[in-house]
């Protein structure tokens, strides 16, 4: 490392100028919600009267086994599993094709982009059920061509949470759109020098461009991770917020916004999201020690 | 957009080892492949395009992808609404979306800046606790944070929604750019740095436009995830004329109606066009990317 | 109302720093200067019920010029999230739509005025249907005015019966008559289509099958009026119609959701689905072929046949108890339910049939082909009136849908389906009188 001392000695005062927005942001907007939620999930609060102080009997009642809350926590850790690797495999794969030289590269990338477009809309549920239902198109083919009587995938608890990842991995246009932005910026005389040292395309692939992607691979994952154990909308959409069938989708957070909303239990809520930032705080503090084995930056050689 | 200007690296160097024949041939392959993945990535879409021309009482029962007739009343009634036209909500909803992107852009690059490469003191912990803030579930800090805004009188304002965007609260945007602005040779600060330039100036000459992708890319999702947002709007914008696209929508949901299927169908197609235009306008940006050589020192 | 000074004392500075471009959003009632401000809140079940709202409010605003009333409606799950958290920030709107599970769960909370200081006057109900009436009780006390009269049904396709050679039940029948009929239908079909949809998971149906046994969902004490046995005999009885094909297996009955659009009578893959009325008129406009409505059955084989079925307020108008100006409120209310003018404006063309009986008279007589169906169906309930529904607890929809869920996918016997709801309800109902 050659850093000059100019630029090793800490420089506070230009630094926090530079933070003050997101100090503002932290102190004034951020940190009050925060602790309040804190706060609450130590007390009974059913929204319209005053909170009570509980102590630790709302943690204690997750951690004793709620059976709803324990399966919420298999559906999310089954979904992150599979959701993530397969979101993030389509996404970089299809970025890697759509970084070649190819005309029309602007309408495949858009077409690619279109499902994600619709988010978590109305529109989604319905054509998700379009596709997955027992008289939806696929069991419409199996039935006509193959005689087979499938079941309704999307509310058979085998298979409803399939459907989901299958959602996920559908709207992948986010991480693709990062993986190119990251592409482009891998400066051009990178692949000089290699061609220069007789790399073949092979090798430039896994000697430059995949190692100078690793810092845009960790953010994805780190950041499809959150986003997966915090996934709501899908389930929420799809099964008309109920969870089911039979609890089979029942989204940890989905459960939270049950016992939040529907049953007026903000405090145990409260709990159970603060649990969740235990968990998510855990799995990204490893992500984040595993990054000094694989993610090389451009700063550090 | 053509080949030439697109072509990265990887084939540009090594042109002559190919022939022509199989560059061609795996370029045909390439294309169907899009083109097949494509289609089935569409046929969702294609769907929703065809049943909002049908009317209401035949989308469920009549699969069939080729509509008996053009069914433009859906369009007509979605776009004229009953509690107030469609055309302000999708004002609102451009109003808020370009507002996030100015908001977004400008404070988390400047954050992203100062996390990437300047040394100050809790510098690491002060990260870490950037990136705890995003670990909380929106629902556990919705009513903490409605009595906030209440107490501030911005209910029924955009502030709730924009101020956050001005005072990057969007971790996602700033540890985007920190991986990204990490990604940037620290040399060329360096050189910089020796010419006399301070971190103010080496932000806006170096950094800053060799960050375009990241900046793009931010700008293109702060609008497009602040257009399609629902929960914040529907817990702010609490008066019909203030609704964003979203909340249009849902008032078009309730299903027990008569009418709205079609209409709701409609305006949900509708409402991808604005975003579609965005996005294709801005993933030009992408392709154009920066040129990069010639910069290092 | 109060918190307007505060609002336009901000935009002042706020505007300034994040620039005038802000204020277009911002919101327009604020402007407005010297108008007393009424926020009301709902939800809305359709589209025409929207219009004719928003139309009767225009018109006590045209009336009343000092008033500006800024409406707030949305469907109704984000109508939930919404009032639940406005309520929790202490500033709810002035006055919003219950139904009949969240106005127990308001009211017992404070977050709901009783209206009985201005009962009669100036809100006279006594032209209102009993069963109305007490959904909007809670504690002996009104809580709001009921909006529409809805009711349980049996939603068939008469085309379907003809053509699969089945005949149409009598009007009254016995919920074993119901299962003969529903196996009928999907022998005589084949393949992909069963003679009902499951009702199974739908807890007014549950509440008329046990009171033809002798117990009930809730009593008038608001505890529940019915012991596992009793509900597991509703949930075997869903489970045995499952098992001889007269309803789908477990998985397609699942995808019926809260959701028209998938529903097995709009795909062509059933004749009969049981329903509240107020649906009645969007399933049928999903419908190329014609619905009618049938009465559920009103008895067990050998039993006594009488009346069950019961009617009562599908939504209704309440006040917030922290409101500045409720006699305001209650006097737009006045103006919708019982000013000739309002009435008229607000209910012709909405789809919803008015509770009061003299509402429900006037509306027999012009409504169009659907509307005189469902007020005929609601006239010949009344003919022999059952005692009505009580409130039950928010998030009782979701609660019996598992259960029956569970049973349905084989996770527990139709017992322990029960004992597992009566447990889950109890610690709600336990909840809400501490």
């Amino acid at each position: 490392m050659s850093i000059t001392p100019n630029l090793s000695k800490k420089q506070n005062a230009v630094a926090f100028l530079f933070l003050s927005p997101w100090i503002l942001g932290f102190v004034f907007l951020t940190l009050g919600p925060l602790m309040g939620s804190l706060y609450l999930s130590f007390t009974d609060y059913d929204l319209f009267t005053a909170p009570e102080w509980a102590g630790t009997k709302n943690y204690a009642k997750l951690l004793g086994g709620d059976p709803r809350y324990i399966q919420s926590l298999k559906v999310t850790f089954g979904y992150v599993l599979f959701s993530v690797p397969l979101k993030l495999g389509f996404a970089l794969f299809i970025a890697l094709i759509l970084n070649r030289g190819l005309r029309g590269l602007g309408i495949y990338r858009s077409v690619f982009y279109l499902p994600s477009l619709l988010g978590g809309s109305v529109a989604v549920a319905i054509m998700w059920r379009q596709i997955f239902s027992y008289d939806g198109i696929i069991n419409h083919f199996l039935w006509n061509y193959l005689g087979y009587d499938a079941p309704s995938w999307i509310t058979n608890p085998d298979y409803a949470l399939g459907t989901l990842v299958l959602l996920a991995a559908w709207q992948f246009g986010a991480p693709m759109v990062i993986f190119l932005a990251g592409l482009k910026q891998i400066p051009q005389d990178m692949y000089d020098a290699a061609a220069i040292d007789g790399a073949r395309p092979v090798q430039q692939f896994f000697y430059v461009t995949i190692p100078l992607l690793t810092p845009i691979i960790f953010f994805n994952f780190v950041m499809q991770t959150i986003g997966a154990f915090q996934a709501f909308t899908p389930s929420y959409i799809i099964s008309d917020g109920s969870g089911g069938p039979a609890d089979s989708t029942l989204f940890y957070t989905l459960y939270l916004y049950e016992q939040a909303f529907t049953d007026f239990q903000m405090g145990y809520a409260s709990a159970i999201a603060w649990v969740l930032v235990a968990i998510i705080a855990a799995a990204t503090s490893i992500s984040f020690l595993s990054a000094k084995y694989w993610v090389h930056y451009g700063d550090e050689n | 957009m053509d080949a030439i200007e697109t072509a990265p690296p990887a084939l540009n160097t090594d042109i002559n080892q190919i022939t022509k024949k199989s560059k061609a041939r795996s370029r045909l392959i390439m294309h169907g492949f899009l083109i097949f993945f494509g289609l089935i990535m569409l046929y969702p879409l294609v769907w929703l395009a065809v049943s909002s021309f049908k009317p209401s009482n035949i989308i469920f029962s009549d699969t069939s992808i080729i509509p008996r007739h053009f069914e433009w009343q859906n369009y007509t009634k979605g776009w004229a609404g009953v509690a107030a036209p469609f055309k302000i909500f999708f004002k609102n909803s451009f109003v808020v979306a370009t507002l996030a992107v100015i908001g977004n852009v400008l404070s988390c690059s400047f954050v992203a800046y100062a996390f990437a490469r300047l040394e100050f003191s809790f510098k690491r912990p002060l990260f870490a606790l950037m990136l705890m803030t995003i670990m909380l579930p929106v629902h556990a800090s919705l009513i903490p944070q409605y009595i906030l805004f209440n107490a501030f009188g911005w209910v029924n304002t955009i502030f709730p929604i924009i101020t956050p965007k001005f005072l990057a609260v969007e971790a996602f945007f700033i540890f985007l750019m920190v991986q990204f602005i990490r990604g940037i040779p620290r040399e060329l600060d360096e050189a910089a740095a020796i010419d006399g330039a301070g971190p103010i100036r080496i932000y806006f000459s170096i950094i800053l436009p060799l960050l375009t992708p990241a900046l793009v890319t931010t700008a293109v999702f702060s609008f497009l995830w602040t257009y399609e947002d629902f929960l914040t709007p529907l817990i702010y914008l609490t008066s019909i004329e203030n609704y964003t696209v979203p909340q249009g929508l849902r008032l078009l949901q309730a299903s027990r109606g008569a009418s709205t299927w079609g209409a709701m169908l409609a305006m949900s197609l509708l409402s991808l066009v604005p975003m579609f235009i965005v996005f294709f306008i801005f993933q030009r940006k992408l392709i154009d990317g920066i040129a990069t050589t010639g910069l290092k020192g | 109302m109060t918190t307007n000074h505060t609002r336009r004392g901000f935009l002042k500075q706020g505007s300034g720093a994040i620039g005038g471009f802000a204020l277009t959003v911002v919101a327009g009632g604020a402007m407005a200067q010297g108008k007393t401000k009424v926020r009301f809140s709902g939800y809305v079940e359709s589209e025409e019920q929207l219009g004719t709202t928003l139309k009767v409010l225009e018109a006590y605003m045209a009336k009343n010029p000092n008033v500006e009333i800024i409406p707030e409606f949305s469907n109704f799950r984000s109508f939930t999230d919404k009032l639940a958290t406005e309520a929790a920030g202490g500033n709810a709107p002035d006055m919003f739509s219950v139904n009949v599970d969240l106005l127990a769960e308001y009211a017992a909370r404070g977050v709901l005025e009783p209206l009985t200081n201005w009962i009669p006057d100036p809100l006279d109900v006594s032209s209102y249907q009993a069963g109305s009436i007490f959904a909007c009780t809670y504690n002996d006390q009104l809580y709001a005015i009921p909006n529409d009269a809805i009711a349980p049904a049996i939603l068939y396709s008469p085309k379907k019966f003809e053509e699969l050679g089945v005949a149409v039940p009598p009007e009254m029948f016995t919920w074993e008559e119901l299962h003969e009929t529903a196996v009928s239908l999907s022998r005589a079909h084949g393949r992909g289509f069963w003679g009902m949809e499951d009702g199974g998971g739908n807890y007014v149906p549950c509440d008329i099958f046990l009171r033809a046994k002798g117990s009930s969902m809730f009593t008038p004490e608001h505890t529940l009026g019915f012991s596992a046995e009793d509900m597991a005999t509703w949930f075997q009885y869903w489970a045995d119609m499952r098992e001889a094909g007269g309803c789908p297996p477990a998985d397609v009955a699942a995808q019926a959701g809260d959701n028209s659009a998938s529903l097995g009578i709009v795909r062509g893959r059933s004749a009969m689905l049981i329903q509240m009325t107020d649906s009645y008129v969007g399933i049928g406009a999903l419908m190329e072929d014609p619905l009618d409505l049938h009465m559920l059955p009103n008895g067990h084989a050998g039993g006594e046949m009488k009346n069950h079925i019961y009617d009562y307020a599908g939504n209704s108008t309440g006040i917030w108890s922290k409101a500045a100006d409720k006699d305001l409120c209650v006097d737009i209310i006045r103006f919708m339910h019982f000013d000739p003018d309002g009435v008229d404006l607000y209910y012709e063309g909405s789809g919803m049939i008015p509770a009061s009986t003299a509402g429900l008279d006037k509306f027999g007589a012009q409504g169009n082909r659907e509307e005189k169906k469902l007020v005929a169906y609601l006239a010949k309930l009344r003919e022999d009136p059952a005692p009505s529904r009580r409130p039950g607890v928010g998030g009782l929809g979701g609660m019996f849908r598992r259960a029956n869920q569970a049973v349905a996918f084989g996770d527990a016997t139709p017992l322990a389906a029960a004992e597992a709801f009566i447990a889950e309800a109890e610690e709600k109902l336990l909840a809400l009188k501490s």
